[in-house]
C-alpha cells in the first residue's frame, strides 16, 4: 500500500513521500518559478550598495501575469507608490520566495522513499506549495465561477488542469496535516 | 513637603494616529480558504474564531481590512501577506 503525501507523526514531524512522476513534476513546477523568480541583473543600473540593503532601483510592475500574481502591486490605485514599494521590498521578496523554492527543492524525497519535515520547515513547504498553484493557476486561467475539474478541449490546457487539482490535493493534505 | 502642583493639561492616555492606514486582503480563485485561514493565524497570532471570519469576509465580500496601523506597519503587514501569497494592498482608511 502506498502511503502518498503528508502524514503527522507523534513528534510533530510530518513523514512525505511521493511517485516519481510526482516528484519530476514538483521539480520541474519548482525550478520554473526560482527561474521566474530570479531578479534580471541590469548592470548598467545596479548600485551593489542598494542592492546589498534589498533596494533595487530598476524594479517596475512585471509584465508577465504570473510572476505579477507572486509580486503584486501594494497600492491599488497608487501606480506611483506601488513602483516605490517594489523598489524597496521586491528583491527582498524575490529572495525570500527562491530560498524557500531552493530549500523544498533540495530537500524532496527519492521517489516512494519518506522523508521527514520538521516542524520548523513546514511554512517553507506550505507556501512554496502555494507559490506553484498560483503560478500554474495564473498560467492556467483558473477562475471561481468555473468548474476546475472542467475540460477544455484542449489537451494541454486539461493536463495542466489535472496537476493543478494535484496540487489542489497536496497542499490541502499538508494543511489537514499541520492541523490535525 | 510640598503640594504636588494642580495638572493644568490633561494628556490624552490614548493617541489615535492621524492617518490610520489599513492592509486589505482580496479573494482570488486560487488561494484555498483554510490556507488563508492559516496564514492570518500564523503571521497576525489572530484566534481561529477571527481568522475564518475574515478569510469568509474575503472570500464572501470580495475583500477584508485585516489589519490597522501606520503606513509603515501596513507596508509591513502586505509585505508579508505577498510572501504568502494572498493579493493584499494598502490605502489610507
Amino acid at each position: 500500500m502506498k502511503n502518498r503525501g503528508f502524514k503527522k507523526q507523534q513528534n510533530g514531524e510530518i513523514y512525505f513521500q511521493l511517485e516519481a512522476l510526482e516528484i519530476a513534476l514538483l521539480t520541474s513546477m519548482i525550478e520554473q518559478i526560482i527561474s521566474l523568480l530570479t531578479p534580471v541583473t541590469n548592470s548598467k543600473n545596479s548600485d551593489p550598495l542598494a542592492q546589498m540593503v534589498g533596494i533595487d532601483q530598476t524594479a517596475q510592475k512585471p509584465d508577465d501575469d504570473v510572476v505579477l500574481r507572486l509580486l503584486p502591486d501594494a497600492y491599488q490605485d497608487d501606480k506611483e507608490a506601488s513602483n516605490e514599494f517594489r523598489r524597496f521590498t521586491e528583491r527582498s521578496l524575490r529572495e525570500l520566495k527562491i530560498k524557500r523554492a531552493q530549500f523544498v527543492l533540495e530537500n524532496l524525497p527519492e521517489p516512494d522513499k519518506t522523508i521527514s519535515i520538521k516542524p520548523k520547515d513546514l511554512e517553507s513547504w506550505l507556501t512554496v506549495l502555494n507559490d506553484v498553484r498560483l503560478a500554474l493557476g495564473t498560467r492556467v486561467g483558473i477562475s471561481e465561477v468555473e468548474d476546475e475539474e472542467k475540460l477544455s478541449g484542449e489537451e494541454e490546457i486539461d493536463h495542466a488542469r489535472d496537476i493543478y487539482s494535484w496540487l489542489t490535493w497536496l497542499q490541502s493534505n499538508l494543511l489537514e496535516e499541520m492541523n490535525s | 513637603m510640598s503640594i504636588a502642583p494642580m495638572q493644568t493639561e490633561s494628556f490624552p492616555t490614548e493617541t489615535k494616529p492621524d492617518n490610520p492606514w489599513v492592509c486589505i486582503v482580496w479573494n482570488d480563485p486560487i488561494n484555498l480558504m483554510n490556507y488563508v485561514t492559516h496564514v492570518f493565524m500564523t503571521y497576525f497570532k489572530y484566534s481561529k474564531e477571527k481568522a475564518e471570519k475574515l478569510m469568509l469576509q474575503v472570500h464572501q465580500d470580495g475583500k477584508s481590512v485585516v489589519s490597522t496601523g501606520s503606513r509603515e506597519e501596513m507596508e509591513r503587514d502586505v509585505n508579508a501577506m505577498h510572501s504568502y501569497g494572498l493579493w493584499a494592498t494598502l490605502q489610507k482608511s
